[in-house]
């Protein structure tokens, strides 16, 4: 008798000289298979994910042309593929428009969504487009010309699309856009519910917005001269069905209104991409938006930056404001990350985050503050009850103790500490948790405004239980020094229930004083830590 | 009176399997036939597959068997889940790292007893194994015979200008 436990069946692995001599009679090869299971194979070669809201442009391939291909090598195939109407409902139309005509004659009644990669063939398709109209249910135009704009905006502001459902015209990242106007007819698009335009001549006031899922707004210069802030909210505020919202460049201005503070009453929204090359209007954005507490709200902040930006211009406080009244999670967060281009930060079980990434164009010239970055998240999370924080160091200088340990002591609640790519002794991490250091080297709870202290002692990360730490280079001396500096702790109750090192690479340093101090110190370091203690060279 | 969290599964050639039932119910079949049965300690036949392939057939679902749990997260309606697509793991592709006879097996196995996820995932494997290739190059690979005749072929040919539009 045999058990299905997975080892065993690894060693059940079957090749052809093991199977059973009846085995070769029931041989099953591709020409054997029904007709359900090719239906199914053919459909995965045309088995495309649907649109991202976030770049509704970068569509994968649809695979016709391998369906196409498949079609031509036997009889049985050609009619399946071509008997099967749901094959042909994606199309990518490339410089022709004959795929854009064969397939929607094999495509029968389906609706369908059409994918222009390239603008050449629009004018000549406006009259297919036009004579399938009542079933196009998704159109993507992932770029636009001076000759194709008077056409499609022809075509969408007069044409009856019932079943349209989404709409994305890519008309940022040219000057070519000028003078596209999406104007749409409510009574011709009934059943629009995702949509990417650009302000100009866009009805704020029009039904379609109320009814929308996902909203991006486009790139384009000159929005804040149309529309301000107040103006914009109103028009979210008609959206309680919006699940999606981007903004990408287009930001509304504040019209000096800093105190202006709008309650965004989205009841559904559950991404928010906000995207620019001015940390200053995504400030100025967030400053007026008012969150809900209990909603589960994934806002994700993007800034381009050019190498000329100040570091003062960059830091996370400069995009994010302290506002935990409008902004909750600043108040409910327990997990963070932050490395050399992001932070974010995540509610109770993962339920909201709030993130921002810095995009460079170039590498050149560019260098950030880690510092900073530390010491801001530190004051935009002080009030929140942070337990969980993974620290990322990459390519930029190490963290000074000052600010690491302003950090550490904005996050009192802290029990789990991941520091990747610890430059040592550059980012003395050590220092910063030993408590018997002087108060010159690292923030005392009297430094940090508004510091909380959990258990009325001063000790820094007072309820740490689990130590991460990945080395970015052996130095000689750490782990003795990380076993004084559990030593220190320990001695005023504060023990680790895990502790893991890791080093980056170690290959090159296989050194006597090495191994002798690896063995020395795993056994202190095991006499220091209730539960694991783990070392691992090369960690990836 | 056995585990009644188990029951033993018989192959065609007999070759017999104890499974937990929680496994074998990933497969709609036996888990119609496991609630129409009860409590048994009658062993269930399976006379469609043999033992070789019944016995990747068990490995696959024992290692999707949390497969449900993992996907039941929130955001089921939001942009995340309209990036999710059916990719195919590294351990599926593994998985269907065999020969091409017990591949179709397979897929015909999970097709009878109505495993869907297998079925999905062993024909994206065949439907990446056709993905770019000539219908020539599919014929050689799959050992299908060209019935088409050399008048067809030429139509073929020159209906063939939609590739050649891209």
């Amino acid at each position: 008798m045999r058990y299905s436990t997975i080892p065993e069946h690894s060693q059940q692995r079957m090749t052809p000289s093991i199977l059973p001599p009846d085995y070769v009679s029931r041989r099953k090869a591709m020409r054997d298979m029904p007709a359900e299971i090719l239906l199914e194979i053919f459909g995965s070669i045309v088995d495309t994910p649907p649109i991202s809201y976030d770049s509704p442009w970068e569509v994968s391939e649809s695979g016709l042309e391998w369906l196409w291909q498949a079609s031509r090598t036997c009889r049985d195939w050609r009619r399946l593929i071509f008997g099967t109407a749901r094959f042909w409902t994606v199309i990518d139309v490339g410089r022709s428009c004959v795929p854009l005509q064969k397939a929607l004659e094999y495509s029968a009644k389906l609706n369908v969504q059409i994918r222009f990669r390239d603008p050449a063939p629009i004018p000549a398709a406006m009259q297919i487009l036009s004579d399938h109209a009542h079933r196009i249910g998704t159109l993507v135009v992932v770029r636009l010309d001076q000759d194709t704009i008077p056409t499609l905006t022809q075509f969408l502001s007069r044409t009856s699309m019932p079943e349209l459902s989404e709409l994305w015209v890519n008309t940022q990242g040219s000057d070519e856009d000028e003078g596209f106007a999406l104007s749409l007819q409510p009574n011709l698009v009934p059943n629009l519910r995702a949509v990417h335009f650009t302000e100009r001549c866009f009805d704020w006031s029009s039904p379609i917005i109320q009814r929308l899922h996902a909203l991006y707004l486009g790139r384009t210069s000159g929005f804040r001269d149309v529309c301000g802030l107040d103006e914009f909210a109103h028009a979210l505020e008609s959206c309680p069905e919006l699940k999606f919202l981007k903004i990408d460049g287009s930001f509304p201005a504040t019209n000096g209104n800093s105190q202006l503070e709008l309650s965004v009453a989205l009841p559904q929204l559950q991404h928010l991409r906000l995207r620019n090359t001015e940390p200053d209007d995504i400030f100025q954005t967030l400053s007026c938006l008012r969150f809900d507490a209990r909603a589960d709200i994934d806002v994700y902040v993007s800034i381009d930056c050019p190498v000329e930006l100040e570091l003062e211009q960059t830091g996370i406080e400069t995009i994010i404001p302290k506002k935990p009244s409008s902004i909750p999670l600043l108040q409910t967060a327990t997990r963070a990350v932050l490395n050399d281009l992001d932070f974010e930060c995540w509610g109770p079980g993962g339920r909201g985050r709030l993130a921002v990434t810095f995009e460079l164009g170039t590498d050149d010239g560019w260098e950030y503050c880690m510092d900073d970055h530390a010491f801001q998240c530190g004051s935009l999370l002080s009030q929140a009850p942070v337990t969980d924080l993974t620290i990322y160091q990459g390519d930029s200088p190490p963290i000074l103790a000052w600010e690491l340990g302003y950090l550490l002591r904005s996050l009192p609640d802290l029990v789990s500490l991941e520091y990747d790519g610890l430059s040592y002794p550059g980012t003395d991490l050590l220092a910063v948790l030993d408590p018997s250091t002087s108060s010159d080297e690292v923030p005392s709870s009297a430094d940090v405004p508004g510091s909380r202290s959990t258990d009325g002692s001063d000790a820094m990360a007072p309820h740490l239980r689990r130590l991460v730490i990945v080395l970015d280079k052996w130095t000689d001396g750490f782990l003795t020094g990380l076993g004084d500096c559990l030593r220190a702790r320990a001695n005023i109750g504060l023990t680790l229930d895990e502790l893991f090192i890791g080093l980056r690479s170690s290959h090159h340093m296989q050194s006597d004083q090495m191994a002798e101090e690896l063995q020395l110190a795993l056994k202190v370091l095991r006499g220091l830590v209730r539960g694991t203690v783990e070392i691992e060279l090369e960690s990836k | 009176m056995g585990d009644s969290n188990r029951l033993t599964l018989v192959a065609s050639d007999g070759g017999k399997f104890v499974v937990d039932k929680e496994v074998v119910q990933m497969s709609v079949l036996l888990k119609n036939m496991i609630e129409d049965l009860g409590e048994t300690d009658e062993s269930i036949p399976i006379p469609n597959v043999t033992s070789p392939v019944l016995t990747k057939v068990i490995e696959f679902c024992e290692n999707h068997r949390t497969d449900a749990a993992r996907t039941d997260g929130p955001n089921v309606d939001g942009d995340d889940a309209r990036m999710r697509t059916a990719v195919v793991s590294d351990w599926d592709r593994q998985f269907f790292d065999v020969d091409q006879d017990l591949m179709f097996e397979i897929i015909v196995a999970a097709n009878y007893l109505d495993i869907k996820s297998l079925v999905d995932v062993g024909c994206k494997v065949v439907a990446d194994m056709i993905k770019g290739k000539s219908p020539q190059e599919i014929r050689d690979l799959f050992d299908i015979v060209n019935d088409f005749s050399p008048e067809e072929e030429a139509a073929l040919r020159k209906e063939n200008e939609w590739a050649n539009d891209r």
